[in-house]
């Protein structure tokens, strides 16, 4: 080989060593916008989620909603005041520590009422908001309120 | 080699890059543009999203999911409905969805290939499994 195409032949190889690196860039860039564009495609509104997630903190008597004690009748719409406590929002809605910040976290608010109630990896950060009008069970008196689901969205 | 004989090599070097290159694009594309991969996300979202309307349920209920199910593995474990293409050991585009149920709750059941597929809820636990058909084309007492 002479000397040419020595020169050549390294000229190439050194083109192709960066070449390689750009041709890599460029196919995982490719790759990450489909992704992303597909994910757009897919995706389903967080308030959708975050509603029927929701739900279940007024309608289920593992949750809030009240439930006789003798007939065991859940009744739906109706929040248990002595359950609206965070204990029974870590019973309802139980999520790990280190996974909390990768999911939906509720602030419950009962609007008359004043009382408020969080899930454990609630920071503050409210994305929206839902609201549901319910009757509020407080010892035998019933009454009408207003339940403020604030909702926290992945940090 | 002589410099005929080196850029031969070169160029037949180069002519496998362009072809790996435009078959690894193309085969990107086709993998992100496949409807069954969008088909398995969508299904595991929408299952996720049926999960938490049961569990808001205060009582006993049988649902069955609208739509065709028959290309797909479901499996329903603890926290997670994966969905995945049959007969691979792992699938790398198997769809996966996370939820949150109350404490004492069970989530369980695995579907494959079924043409329907129901979800169940007793008690408290919900159960993925297939649509036990009562009369012809009709799925047992969905609500």
């Amino acid at each position: 080989m002479n000397h040419k195409a020595q020169f050549d032949f390294t000229r190439k190889t050194i083109y192709w060593m960066f070449a390689g690196v750009i041709i890599t860039g460029v196919m995982l860039t490719f790759a990450f916008t489909l992704a992303t564009y597909k994910e757009k495609l897919l995706a389903v509104p967080p308030e959708l989620k975050a509603e029927l997630v929701g739900l279940r903190f007024m309608y289920n008597s593992d949750c809030f909603a009240y439930q006789h004690k003798e007939t065991k009748v859940t009744h739906p719409g109706v929040i248990d005041l002595k359950k609206f406590t965070s204990a029974q929002m870590n019973n309802c809605y139980p999520i790990l520590k280190e996974k909390g910040t990768k999911t939906f976290n509720f602030r419950l608010k009962l609007e008359q009422e004043g009382s408020e109630i969080k899930s454990n990896s609630y920071y503050n950060k409210d994305d929206f908001a839902i609201f549901k009008e319910v009757l509020v069970k407080k010892g035998d008196e019933i009454t009408k309120d207003r339940l403020i689901i604030y909702v926290q969205e992945k940090i | 080699m002589n410099k005929r004989g080196s850029s031969i090599m070169m160029i037949i070097f180069e002519l496998l890059v362009v072809v790996m290159v435009v078959y690894l694009l193309t085969s990107i594309a086709h993998s992100y543009a496949s409807s069954t991969l969008a088909a398995k996300v969508q299904a595991a979202e929408e299952i996720s999203m049926m999960i938490n309307t049961l569990v808001a349920l205060p009582g006993d209920a049988l649902i069955q999911y609208p739509k065709s199910s028959e290309l797909f593995v479901f499996t329903l474990a603890n926290d997670q409905i994966v969905v995945h293409e049959p007969g691979a050991i792992t699938d790398p585009t198997a769809a996966y969805r996370f939820f949150t149920l109350p404490k004492d709750y069970a989530a369980e059941g695995t579907v494959e290939k079924k043409s329907s597929i129901c979800l169940e809820k007793k008690g408290k636990k919900i159960t993925l499994r297939e649509c036990v058909q009562t009369q012809k084309n009709e799925p047992q007492s969905p609500i």
